[in-house]
């Protein structure tokens, strides 16, 4: 699923959040986003999972123009910065609740992605009683349980400790290897340069610069 | 299939998971009866459940400014509909910025979405207005209150027409005086979810009061409200204003909004609350 920018500005408001945006990001590899809070990461998330339009220019999925051909990627999973749950629910019903809209899942690959990010043991905890990082885990969760051809992580290892950040690159390099485009989105160079086929470094909306982690080194 | 499981979704939490706003219209209709039943025990009579329910939908006769004769907030009729517009204000938007920003991107479409969202609203105003209902008769039976919806002489004891009534015998409650209200609820209640989407949700109430409020002081057939007002309608004064054409204007008010909220939304920038 590659998706392509085809010079896209947003604006919200007045303010100018993604500034002509051109680039091409390939299928089945790691594609991270590097840039201090506020450049446009999430914007950019958003406007991948079709929550935003673009003011001027396109974005497309597989040639599919967002917007016009399509309302939302067909197959994606999302985890924005500080994911929302149902605080009446447990972990586990609120997956239960996102995965019945389109049943493609069953019980068993819910328990199963629970045991991916570690909250086994919490998952009919009700989710006001998680903590941060648990809640992080969960929205992670959510991102992956469908199998979708196209991941996107915004500041997955927000919240997490060592553990939990060693979590999130096993989880990300096994999405790639199934076949998932992923799109990862930090504000932590290292993990970026430690995960990511390609890095573009963003500020105020612009691609300030692109580049192939440790290139030098291979 | 989509849409029946985002209604559903809606009715559980927006509905089963907001037992206080139900119990907080029980305690409304409560004071409401309450306030009747002592305006009947200072003129020594009883009700009938009609008459309860023509003391809280009957609103105020045509306001006509006149030296010496201040207009008279007609506050049960205001607040009966400004409590439901409020307890259904925020679960779309609040939903918009948080779980339903997961849920909308797996439904495929945008208009899916709304149209349960809608639905939600329409649902939600219904049965806020059936569990007020229910309080009313539960409570009429439990006073031993004549159970009918005829409505009597008494009538005058508590709602100055300033018309002429039409025959009593005449006045059909059940039917267009209990729904005008409910109608008018569930358009202004589409409407301010519509405006929800395009200004602030706390904007869109103050609209929403703002023609309630202009409803009960202006006789306009432009302001609804005073469709949904039995002393201003046709089915019990001479002179009233036509509920036939008072329902078709609410029904396409509603329609107009669905639509245009649907229009609205296929382009709607979905953001978090801090964004």
């Amino acid at each position: 699923m590659a998706i392509i920018f085809n010079h896209v500005t947003k604006k919200i408001g007045k303010s100018i959040v993604i500034d002509d945006f051109d680039i091409e990001i390939p299928s089945n590899q790691i594609t991270g986003f590097k840039g201090i809070n506020g450049s446009g990461k999430t914007m950019l998330m958003r406007l991948i999972a079709g929550l935003i339009y673009p003011t001027m220019g396109t974005v497309s999925i597989d040639g599919k123009v967002l917007g016009k051909d399509i309302t939302f990627p067909p197959s994606i999973g999302v985890m924005l910065e500080n994911p929302a749950f149902l605080n009446g629910y447990t972990g586990y019903e609120n997956l239960c609740l996102l995965a019945d809209i389109k049943s493609e899942i069953n019980a068993d690959r819910i328990k199963e992605v629970f045991n991916i990010v570690g909250l086994t043991e919490n998952m009919n905890k009700k989710y006001r009683k998680y903590s941060l990082g648990m809640k992080q885990r969960l929205g992670i969760a959510a991102a992956i349980m469908e199998k979708p051809d196209i991941v996107l992580l915004d500041e997955p290892t927000n919240s997490l400790d060592e553990s939990g950040v060693e979590m999130v690159k096993r989880i990300v390099r096994a999405e790639k290897e199934r076949g998932a485009t992923v799109i990862i989105s930090c504000h932590d160079g290292e993990v970026l340069d430690e995960l990511a086929d390609d890095v573009i470094c963003i500020k105020s909306g612009k691609i300030t610069d692109r580049y192939v982690p440790n290139e030098s080194e291979v | 299939m989509k849409y029946i499981k985002f209604l559903r979704f809606d009715l559980r939490n927006g509905l089963l998971k907001k037992y206080m706003s139900y119990i907080g219209i029980a305690l409304f209709t409560t004071i409401v009866f309450l306030d009747c039943q002592s305006v009947c025990r200072s003129f020594d009579t009883g009700f009938t459940l009609g008459e309860y329910f023509m003391y809280l939908y009957g609103g105020i006769k045509k306001y006509v400014p006149t030296p010496g004769e201040p207009f008279k907030v007609p506050y049960l009729w205001l607040l009966n509909h400004l409590l439901i517009l409020y307890f259904t204000l925020n679960y779309t938007s609040a939903d918009l910025n948080g779980f339903g920003q997961q849920t909308i991107y797996r439904s495929g479409g945008r208009v899916t979405w709304w149209l349960s969202k809608c639905s939600w609203q329409v649902i939600a105003i219904c049965m806020y207005y059936f569990a007020s209902w229910a309080v009313l008769v539960l409570l009429a039976v439990a006073s031993r209150e004549t159970i009918s919806l005829e409505i009597t002489q008494n009538v005058h004891l508590y709602l100055d027409f300033g018309k002429t009534l039409i025959p009593f015998e005449q006045i059909d409650l059940s039917t267009e005086l209990l729904l005008l209200p409910l109608l008018f609820t569930v358009s202004i209640g589409l409407m301010q979810l519509t405006l929800s989407i395009i200004i602030k949700p706390a904007f869109a109430y103050i609209i929403s009061a703002t023609i309630c409020i202009m409803s009960s002081h202006t006789q306009s057939p432009l302001l609804f409200g005073n469709y949904a007002m039995a002393a201003r309608c046709n089915k019990v004064i001479t002179d009233g204003m036509n509920a036939t054409v008072g329902e078709v204007s609410m029904i396409t008010l509603s329609v107009i909004c669905v639509a245009l909220g649907a229009v609205r939304f296929r382009r709607y920038d979905i953001l978090s609350r801090e964004e």
